[in-house]
């Protein structure tokens, strides 16, 4: 035990995760040209092993581990940290640097922890004039099944993406049906169905049948997302009531979900972007796109919106542009990306980006205290040297009181702006 | 009197960078006045000396022109300055096409154009410089030739077809500047239809039908235009409504609305200033914009008058009218432009003081003063301390220009991979000379010098992209974060650069000389130089040699590296995390993620755990003074890789300085810096400075002066 807790401890230990850490880093980033940003990090950096998948060797497929992932070295050096902060805490004041630095940096790492665990990004896309409730995943897709509860509300059944699986049977209290996958791919484009060239559609009722489904690989890039498709057979009492072709391309086209009729229970059923329910509405007002004279740079990017809150009966109008989200409701918005609609060129369309993430301020405090403890660390070696070097004749001299005056300024105003900025009271 | 001998050189110094202060004397044709005149480019307002030195530094890599190839006879080749160059251009394009200010260095490329590739006098060609009008006949082989390449991704296109695009952008912007102040567009309109532009047929059927002609005396014409634009609307609007109308005026206005709708090309320099200089002072035109609107029945800018006035008197050759009616223009434009016409007198005398082209050239003599102190090792301390005065002479003009740029900008030092390079040269030389003052034994002040004078390589060759005061895209326009974030992760950077230079000095000295534990001998002095040139790196070998003769006062210099290696590693670390961790705030302030792996990020990450792992196993004793500096060698591959590198692969939001031939040198660098470390490795016995019985090796325990 006294051994492991040595060993924790150790410098040794830090100097290897470091190292560790620095080569992760590099051939993390190395891979996303090859796997996309979104790929390599969930491969390298939000793993406890980097596995090689496809190892080829004696004919043979192996997959392989090739090294630590981000989580164990991370984990690692937190435990590290940890125990080399109990281990050599004291209360002196030529320590107060080191303390500083390293709490500082354990706070950094549970920050970053929460932030994996706790945070959400979502957005919302709607063009000027729309209003929406919610916001949708940027990546993760669900399988709606939506009832009409009366006065204007809906009950909505939704099975997960990753739940449909080929071959996977899945049930649910509240669905008068079984639902079958039949058939389910992870990324795909569609088109209308040519009724002498395409062979029989696998799709029996529902929009589905008048179009054909071309699977296509999974998107790797950052700003591309799967739009995956599944053909559903849906059984009630040992029948089948038909299979529908269901794809979030339908609602992007614009069409309505698809109704199915269970002797007389009407429901509508679409795979659609995961969405998450806001106790507010927003709506796109006007999107503004600024060019500097003359040039085709873009100098920014303006969505003017209304919230309205049934709750609180707030209801206002904000601006949110570049580097200036809207902070309500416990969420951020940021301007994401600008466009125009594709039926009306007049009509502008914005996306926000928006962040559920309670932990949020953990970087601020965290790089004040590193930033504090580096300082007084490093000043306290520089001071101690500078003696040794320069002798006592130079301590008291003009350069020595003026370097701490200008110590004193700069560091006084930096941290003063960064605070006001920091609060939102920006120049 | 050798005391005074640093004050001598550097005044001499001092009043060659001030030189640049005094303007030229004007002789007949006042550029200078020409050259200040304000015009809207790049989203900025700028002089027309700034537009015309960064048109010919993407034209022929350098700020001035040239009036010919010919080195004797009466066409000999004489300097053109800027200005003058784009006056001609402007004015009289049809002797500025004949003068050769584009260069193409791609071999193929001029065969395909059935240009001359090597230097012949009878040809009146260096093989290397061409003239627009050389390049004319070939334009539509260039046109289906750049057809071809842009269909490829920028990343696959091979050296042939990234110049044929090089040269076509040349070619356009050689347009822009022609058609500034009066159409020149025959051409123009021949690129288009080339181009086969989608949406432009119907003017080009019209183009077709009037037969458009360049300007051969434009005032008059301009004049014409203005006079008979209320007779030719009429008519226009008769042809349209299917009435009667004189179908002689219908032509003559549409050829010119044709002239002027085509000097309106994207991305037009705009030269005509605002109609409303109070409500909307930015609202500046383009020569063809403006007319359009006049013809349309606003009163024509009295701008489009003073313009067509200097165009006169320069073809003319009336230098005295020319001067009178620039003169007259400014003027005209101080009451209601009077910021503009100060920012573009600033600007200009920024560009002819050039601080950059200055300071580079005294860094050289940083060195060239510590090569000479070499030879006179202990007589020649005057020569450190001529060094080190010049060295801050350097450093002001160095620090002067950033500031200027900062003013001229309205923004802080660093916003674009220029201005980082600019300034990493002057963080670094102010820590050089921070550790001069401190050791006194000429290594910081080689630092200095070095650093100083190829980030200010680098810079320059940066330029040579365009416009180096670029306008901040939408995210990135916000001083606070530039002024926070960019700037210590800048510093971050620098220092870091700092203590790998550092690293490779103590490889090289160690290894070749006795320096390190014992005073030198000459012949070991002349060995390094040799040695290091077998190597072929040439600077080093300057760095290495300079720092030897630095005074027998340190016997123990390899303690005194450790020491300055790891004060500026500390420095480093502070300002790489600190710097970092702002930009993971910035991102949380403006997408809503703090970390999102993104490779200029990962890059910066990389350099804090890298100086971190530095500091600590010099705290846990793994590494001494060799371990060290090879540390510190890997973090200028660390640092090269974050700051050029990562902008190279491509991906994600960072990824705006594309560049590709850079990652030959790229790959050359890290290839230098291995190598370095290599022999960094190298058992001890062979290390000069260690070896024989005369120490122990540094790694067992303290290294001692024989």
């Amino acid at each position: 035990m006294k051994l492991i807790w040595k060993f924790l401890c150790s410098l040794r230990l830090t100097v290897v995760l470091l190292a560790l850490a620095v080569l992760l880093i590099f051939f993390g980033t190395l891979a996303q040209v090859d796997e996309g940003l979104w790929k390599a990090q969930k491969i390298w950096f939000e793993s406890w092993i980097v596995i090689w998948q496809h190892l080829q060797l004696f004919g043979g497929k192996f997959t392989v581990p090739i090294f630590p992932g981000g989580y164990l070295i991370g984990t690692t050096l937190f435990v590290g940290l940890t125990a080399a902060f109990i281990q050599r805490f004291t209360w002196r004041w030529d320590k107060l640097g080191v303390n500083l630095t390293h709490g500082g940096v354990i706070l950094l790492l549970l920050g970053q922890l929460l932030t994996q665990e706790l945070a959400l990004e979502s957005y919302i896309e709607f063009k000027e004039g729309e209003t929406k409730g919610y916001a949708e995943h940027h990546r993760d897709n669900e399988l709606a099944f939506i009832r009409d509860a009366g006065e204007g509300r809906d009950e909505v059944v939704v099975i997960p993406e990753s739940m449909l699986r080929t071959g996977a049977e899945i049930r649910h209290e509240k669905l008068p049906f079984t639902v079958r996958v039949k058939e389910h791919g992870l990324n795909c484009q569609i088109r209308r169905r040519g009724p002498m060239v395409d062979g029989p559609a696998t799709a029996t009722q529902g929009v589905g049948m008048q179009l054909v489904v071309e699977p296509r690989a999974e998107a790797k890039d950052m700003d591309s997302r799967n739009l995956p498709y599944a053909y559903i057979e849906l059984l009630a009492g040992g029948n089948s009531l038909g299979t529908w072709l269901v794809t979030p391309w339908l609602p992007m086209l614009g069409s309505a979900a698809q109704v199915i009729d269970v002797s007389g229970q009407k429901l509508r059923t679409e795979l659609r972007f995961e969405r998450y329910y806001q106790p507010f509405e927003m709506t796109l007002l006007k999107t503004s796109h600024e060019q500097y004279r003359g040039t085709d740079i873009p100098k920014n990017f303006r969505s003017r919106v209304r919230v309205v809150d049934g709750k609180t009966r707030e209801a206002r109008e904000v601006d949110i542009y570049m580097n200036h989200p809207l902070r309500y409701a416990g969420l951020t918005f940021y301007q994401a990306r600008m466009g125009k609609d594709q039926d009306d060129p007049q009509r502008g369309t914005s996306a926000l980006q928006v962040v559920r993430n309670p932990s949020w301020l953990a970087p601020y405090v965290g790089c004040y205290v590193v930033a504090i403890g580096m300082y007084l660390q490093f000043r306290l070696h520089l001071v101690k040297f500078l003696g040794q070097r320069l002798g006592a004749t130079r301590r008291g001299g003009l350069g020595a009181i003026s370097a701490r005056v200008l110590e004193l300024g700069v560091l006084g105003y930096l941290v003063f702006k960064f605070t006001l900025n920091l609060f939102g009271y920006s120049s | 009197m050798k005391k005074l001998f640093p004050w001598i050189i550097f005044a001499v110094f001092a009043a060659y960078a001030a030189g640049g202060l005094r303007p030229a004397k004007v002789r007949d044709f006042d550029w200078e006045k020409f050259g200040r005149l304000p015009v809207m480019a790049n989203g900025r307002f700028q002089p027309l000396d700034s537009l015309a030195r960064n048109a010919l530094l993407q034209l022929r890599e350098k700020g001035e022109a040239i009036s010919s190839t010919a080195l004797a006879g009466p066409d000999q080749q004489r300097k053109m300055t800027a200005t003058e160059w784009l006056t001609e251009v402007m004015f009289k394009p049809e002797v500025a096409e004949a003068r050769p200010n584009i260069r193409i260095d791609n071999l193929e490329l001029k065969q395909t154009l059935a240009l001359p590739v090597e230097p012949d006098e009878t040809k009146n060609t260096d093989g290397k410089h061409f003239s627009y009008a050389q390049i004319r006949p070939q334009f539509a082989a260039l046109q289906e030739q750049a057809r071809q390449a842009a269909g490829v991704k920028p990343e696959l296109q091979s050296p042939y077809q990234r110049a044929v695009l090089q040269l076509l952008k040349q070619v356009q912007l050689f347009w822009r500047m022609e058609n500034l102040a009066q159409p020149r567009v025959t051409d123009v309109l021949a690129g288009l239809k080339g181009a086969s532009s989608e949406g432009a047929e119907d003017f080009l059927k019209m183009a077709d039908e009037v037969k458009p002609q360049n300007a051969a005396d434009w005032k008059a014409e301009m004049n014409a235009f203005l006079d008979g634009a209320s007779a030719g609307r009429a008519a226009l609007m008769a042809s349209r409504d299917g009435k009667p109308h004189d179908e002689k005026v219908l032509t003559a206005f549409k050829r010119d609305l044709v002239r002027l709708e085509a000097m309106s090309m994207k991305g037009q320099p705009l030269l005509i200033p605002s109609a409303d200089p109070v409500g909307a002072p930015e609202a500046w035109r383009g020569t063809g914009d403006a007319l359009m609107s006049a013809a349309s029945g606003s009163t024509p800018h009295p701008a489009l008058h003073a313009y067509a006035q200097m165009g006169d008197a320069f073809r003319a050759g009336r230098a005295a009218d020319f001067n009178a009616a620039a003169a007259d223009y400014l003027a005209q434009l101080q009451p209601q432009f009077g910021a503009v016409t100060t920012k573009a007198v600033r600007e200009q005398t920024f560009n002819r003081v050039a601080p950059f082209t200055h300071a580079m050239a005294i860094y050289v003599a940083v060195a060239l003063c510590a090569i000479c102190f070499w030879f006179a090792p202990v007589s020649g301390e005057w020569l450190r301390r001529t060094a080190v005065l010049l060295c801050l002479l350097a450093l002001v003009i160095h620090a002067g220009g950033l500031v200027t740029r900062m003013v001229l900008e309205g923004r802080p030092p660093v916003t674009n991979l220029y201005s980082a390079a600019v300034f990493i040269g002057f963080a670094a030389c102010v820590l050089g000379l921070v550790l001069e003052m401190v050791w006194r034994n000429s290594i910081g002040i080689i630092v200095s010098a070095v650093i100083g004078f190829i980030t200010l390589l680098i810079a320059h060759h940066l330029a040579l992209a365009g416009d180096t005061m670029e306008m901040m895209r939408a995210v990135l326009d916000t001083n606070f974060w530039l002024a926070t974030h960019v700037v210590i992760v800048t510093l971050g950077y620098a220092s870091t650069y700092v203590a790998g230079f550092l690293g490779i000095l103590f490889v090289i000295i160690g290894i070749f000389t006795t320096r390190l534990t014992t005073p030198f001998t000459r012949n070991e002095a002349i060995a390094v130089t040799a040695a290091t040139a077998v190597v072929s790196l040439p600077l080093s070998a300057m760095m290495a040699v300079n720092t030897l003769p630095a005074t027998a006062r340190e016997v123990n210099m390899d303690k005194a590296f450790a020491k300055m290696i790891y004060a500026i590693t500390c420095f480093a670390s502070l300002f790489s995390f600190v710097g970092t961790v702002l930009g993971g705030i910035w991102a949380d302030q403006s997408w809503g993620r703090f970390w999102g792996w993104d490779p200029k990020e990962n890059g910066a990450l990389i350099i804090v755990l890298w100086n971190i792992l530095i500091l600590h196993a010099r705290w846990g004793g793994m590494v001494r003074e060799r371990g060290l500096a090879n540390l510190a060698i890997v973090g200028n591959i660390v640092t090269t890789w974050s700051f050029f590198g990562t902008n190279m692969l491509g991906v994600g939001l960072h990824s705006y300085g594309f560049m590709d031939q850079e990652r030959v040198a790229l790959i050359a660098f890290v290839v230098s810096q291995l190598v370095l470390i290599a022999f960094g490795s190298l058992p001890l016995r062979v290390w000069r400075s260690y070896g024989g019985e005369k120490t122990d090796p540094p790694a067992g325990g303290t290294p001692q002066a024989a």
